[in-house]
């Protein structure tokens, strides 16, 4: 009778232990650079290129299908105001900051050229296409 | 009804680790896994393809060189030095000029209509090839 009183209670530090380690590896494994651009846009793919290495202060220009220009969720309403935001960030992070215009494969070139002549005038060399290079499945 | 609380108390042996509750926890930690596996989301990798702009000179134009190589993109091709050429043709010609010099800078003049995937495609066969020296110029 006393027996079965007495269940032994069921060990349960082995199951929180890998519990706890799954969730760390989600934690740490969560990237928040995908919340950054649009999901909307269609970027082009270029599988023969190397993966980018992130630089830090990488200005990331956006080039949505209809033309218009984007800074992170923000739209810009013309390019003398671009001008104005790089003109500033290249007083604070120098001329060698890069630029990615990260556009979107049906937008007509001609308001990526638009963006490419803005950054070319205020002096800042490197310009950089953005591409998927791999796909997440 | 204190007193009798005590009392009880006192019979009790010190708890034990047992009986610390672990239900709520393993209920939280659950839904916190529960989360994090149905948000997780594989993500694209970018590549970052470099491009010089020279400086939109009108007298620079002029000054090109025989030997440069100009391709042009069209909304529904490209040409290479004028010549209409195919996607494996442009290819074949890229990977054969990247063996000549690979440090061979080719101009690229997307016209204003012409998609922005099309100049990527491109960049990606220069790439794809061994070129690494891209100049965009702008056609009027």
């Amino acid at each position: 009778m006393r027996k079965t009183e007495e269940v032994e209670p069921v060990n349960l530090t082995p199951m929180i232990d890998i519990v706890f380690q799954m969730i760390i590896f989600f934690v740490t494994t969560v990237d928040l650079d995908k919340d950054k651009f649009d999901k909307e846009m269609v970027i082009p793919e270029a599988p023969h290129t190397r993966e980018a290495k992130p630089e830090p202060s990488t200005i990331y220009i956006q080039v949505k299908k209809n033309g218009t220009v984007w800074i992170g969720s923000t739209p810009l309403p013309n390019d003398a105001f671009l001008f104005g935001m790089l003109k500033k960030a290249m007083s604070i992070h120098g001329q060698n900051i890069p630029v990615v215009i990260h556009g979107d494969g049906r937008a007509e070139h001609r308001h990526v050229r638009r963006v490419m002549d803005v950054v070319a005038k205020t002096g800042i060399w490197r310009i950089n296409f953005s591409a998927i290079q791999k796909k997440g499945t | 009804m204190p007193i009798s609380r005590k009392k009880k108390k006192k019979k009790r042996p010190a708890p034990k680790m047992e009986d610390i509750p672990l239900t709520p926890m393993i209920d939280v930690v659950f839904q916190l896994l529960v989360y994090f596996v149905f948000t997780f989301e594989p993500i694209d990798l970018f590549a970052h393809l470099q491009v010089y702009r020279p400086a939109s000179d009108k007298n620079a134009t002029s000054e090109t060189q025989p030997e440069v190589v100009r391709i042009n993109v069209f909304p529904d091709g490209y040409t290479i030095n004028g010549r209409v050429v195919s996607n494996e043709t442009l290819l074949n010609i890229l990977f054969r000029m990247a063996d000549l010099d690979p440090n061979q800078t080719v101009i690229i003049q997307p016209t204003v209509n012409s998609p922005h995937a099309h100049l990527i495609e491109l960049l990606d066969m220069c790439t794809n090839a061994g070129l690494n020296k891209f100049s965009i110029i702008s056609a009027d």
